[in-house]
């Protein structure tokens, strides 16, 4: 019975990927796309929850949901683009459909070719024991990995450090304090003494 | 009845088409193309996690752990390249991505 659960749980939620897949390519506005993009990567989280990455699935609607299709929707909304679809129509574009119908092909004729060994049952009482929570994820992650996690720290602080420096623009009538100059004033630049007869 | 690894195999080679074939029908709308590229790296997350449930290792987590990292630094940068290029030609065609030629 939980098995079919689980199941039915897996159709529904690839279905719903699938299609929000197919319509963010498909559709005509930008808004419209970033928000199917959303509906997939919150359908991934679920198929992620039901196979035990439950932290991992909370992170990808936390980091992905909440920040990077925040920003999507930002630049989407402030660039005001027009909604000119030019769909190239041509031999070549039939070429890259015809390859990547192939290599989808070769893909799930090879998976469908896994070994039985490694296609164990989903809900068996011993995997549910075993350690597939954020405790081992955190020490497999700080104890095995450090260097990764700081190669990974060093990547966002470029990231953070590149995005401002290509998006922001330096004012030239900004009103600025230069402490340099502040210091080179004198008593005689400043102060006028009026007698007062 | 069971899901086994098969299934989430080829879910996500099912993914990939998609966004694969969404970059080729919309090659000349950059946004849309940065959007495909995100749906094929979570393509190849599906396929990570998939593994790493079903051979029960952990090193799979860690690798989508830090794609996702990776992923979100790419679409931060890719957006602001498309918002400079924006204030300084007033569009995102890529046919107007010419300045390089020689």
């Amino acid at each position: 019975m939980q098995t079919l659960l689980m199941a039915l749980i897996f159709y529904v939620f690839s279905a719903v990927l699938l299609t929000a897949g197919a319509m963010v390519t498909l559709t005509q506005r930008s808004v419209h796309a970033v928000l199917w993009l959303i509906l997939a990567f919150v359908a991934a989280s679920g198929l992620w929850i039901l196979i035990e990455a439950e932290f991992l699935g909370l992170m990808l609607i936390v980091v992905y949901v909440g920040a990077v299709m925040t920003l999507f929707l930002f630049v989407v909304m402030m660039l005001n683009l027009s909604e000119e679809n030019r769909v190239e129509r041509g031999w070549r574009h039939w070429i890259g459909f015809i390859a990547v119908f192939m290599m989808m092909a070769a893909m799930i004729i090879l998976s469908l070719s896994i070994p039985d060994i490694i296609n164990r049952d989903l809900n068996t009482e011993i995997l549910w024991a075993q350690s597939h929570d954020l405790r081992s994820l955190g020490i497999a992650l700080y104890s095995d990995y450090p260097s990764l996690v700081e190669l990974a720290a060093v990547i966002l602080l470029v990231g953070i450090v590149g995005a401002i420096y290509l998006t922001h623009e330096t004012r030239v009538h900004r009103k600025k304090q230069i402490i340099a100059e502040q210091h080179k004033v004198t008593k005689q630049d400043r102060l006028k003494i009026i007698s007062n007869l | 009845m069971a899901i086994s690894l098969s299934h989430y195999l080829i879910l996500s080679a099912i993914l990939l088409g998609i966004s694969f074939s969404g970059i080729v029908m919309n090659r000349y709308h950059l946004i849309k193309t940065l959007m495909s590229i995100e749906l094929m790296l979570l393509a190849i997350n599906i396929n990570f996690v998939a593994f790493s449930h079903y051979m029960n290792d952990m090193t799979g987590q860690i690798c989508v752990f830090f794609i996702l990292t990776v992923a979100a630094a790419e679409s931060a940068i890719g957006l602001a390249i498309i918002v400079c290029f924006f204030k300084r030609r007033g569009s995102i065609a890529v046919t107007d991505l010419c300045e390089l030629r020689g």
